[in-house]
C-alpha cells in the first residue's frame, strides 16, 4: 500500500462495487442456466455473495494504511466540525491565541529582565552548577547549585560532601557547623 | 463441506477444527490462475468444482483475498469481457505470484507429509 493508493481509495472502491456487480451478473447467468426463474436466480446470487457493503469494508480493512490514514481522516473530520460551528471555532482560536501570546510575552519580559540584564559583563557565559554525590547512607544526591555557590568556612575548596541532602537535616543548604556565607554568582563571572 | 469464512475453512457444525487450512485460499487462488487470467466468479467456480465441492469459497472472503494478493504484487488485474459477454475484472498471475505459489505449495506439502507421518500413513 502506498500514498498513491491512499488517494485513489474512492476510485478503487467504486471499481470494487462494479466488480461485485459483475460477479452477481455472472452468478445470475449461472442460476438462469440451471433453470431458475429470473427472480429466484437473482435472490440466490445475492444470498450467496452476502452483503456487498461488508465485502467492501473488508477489502478496505486489508488495504488500509493504518495510522497515516487515521490521522488524515481525523484531520478532515476536525476541519469539517470546526467549519460547522464558526462561533466555537472563533472562541477557541481566540483563547488559544491569547494563551500562547500571553505566555510568549511574559517569557520574553522575564527573559530580558532576569536573564539578559544581569549586572555582569557577559551574562551569556554564566553557568549553573550541579553536584552529583553520595551521602553517608549511600543515597545518590543531585543538588542544584544554580544561582549561588557556598564558601567553605575554612576557605578550602568546595567539597561536594558538605552540601549533600541528607534525610536528618531539614535544610540541606546549611550543613552543620558551616557559616552559611553566600558569594554572589557575579563574582564567578570572570570576564 | 468446508466454507472459507473470516480467514479459515469452516464446516457448518464445527467451527474450530479447520484453522490448519488458514491462509490456503491465497494459495488456491494463485494455483487457479496458473491456467490463465480469470475473473473472481470463475476463480470461485473452479476452486469449488476442482475440489468436487468439498471446498466452498465464501464469496465475502474471495474479493478481499484477491485485493490483498494484488496489493502484494502476486496478481495483476485488468478489465475485460467475460465468456458471458459481460464486463469483468480479470486477475493474472505475476512472476512474483508464481514464486509465491511455489513456496506456498512446498510449505503445504511439507506440512501435509508431516501430519501424514504422525497419523501413521504409509508414504
Amino acid at each position: 500500500v502506498n500514498l498513491k493508493q491512499l488517494f485513489r481509495r474512492s476510485v478503487e472502491d467504486s471499481e470494487l462495487s462494479e466488480e461485485l456487480q459483475s460477479h452477481l451478473a455472472h452468478e445470475i447467468d449461472d442460476n438462469l442456466a440451471r433453470g431458475m426463474s429470473p427472480e429466484e436466480a437473482r435472490r440466490v446470487a445475492y444470498v450467496k455473495l452476502g452483503d456487498p457493503l461488508r465485502i467492501r469494508d473488508r477489502v478496505w480493512e486489508t488495504n488500509r494504511l493504518g495510522w497515516i490514514e487515521d490521522i488524515w481522516r481525523d484531520l478532515r473530520y476536525a476541519a469539517r466540525i470546526l467549519r460547522k460551528a464558526p462561533s466555537f471555532t472563533c472562541v477557541a482560536l481566540l483563547v488559544m491565541a491569547l494563551g500562547i501570546g500571553a505566555n510568549t510575552a511574559i517569557y520574553s519580559f522575564l527573559d530580558s529582565l532576569l536573564l539578559s540584564s544581569l549586572p555582569v559583563s557577559d551574562p551569556g557565559s554564566l553557568v549553573a552548577v550541579n553536584w552529583h554525590a553520595k551521602s553517608i547512607d549511600g543515597d545518590s544526591v543531585m543538588h542544584s547549585m544554580s544561582g549561588s555557590v557556598y564558601d567553605e568556612p575554612n576557605g578550602g575548596a568546595i567539597s561536594p560532601a558538605a552540601y549533600c541532602r541528607s534525610p536528618d537535616r531539614a535544610d540541606p543548604r546549611s550543613p552543620a557547623g558551616s557559616k552559611d556565607r553566600r558569594r554572589r554568582v557575579r563574582s564567578q563571572s570572570g570576564t | 463441506m468446508l466454507t472459507y469464512l473470516d480467514g479459515r475453512w469452516e464446516t457448518m457444525n464445527d467451527r474450530a477444527n479447520s484453522e490448519m487450512v488458514q491462509g490456503t485460499l491465497d494459495m488456491l487462488i494463485l494455483r487457479t490462475l496458473i491456467t490463465g487470467p480469470a475473473h473472481g466468479h470463475t476463480i470461485a467456480h473452479v476452486i469449488e468444482h476442482t475440489s468436487e465441492n468439498v471446498l466452498e469459497v465464501e464469496q465475502g472472503s474471495l474479493y478481499p483475498a484477491l485485493h490483498r494478493l494484488e496489493h502484494r504484487g502476486w496478481v495483476s488485474s485488468y478489465w475485460g469481457v467475460s465468456e458471458n459477454n459481460r464486463r469483468a475484472k480479470f486477475y493474472k498471475l505475476t512472476a512474483l505470484g508464481k514464486k509465491q505459489l511455489t513456496a506456498e505449495t512446498d510449505r503445504w506439502r511439507t506440512v501435509v507429509a508431516a501430519i501424514g507421518r504422525i497419523l501413521g500413513e504409509s508414504q
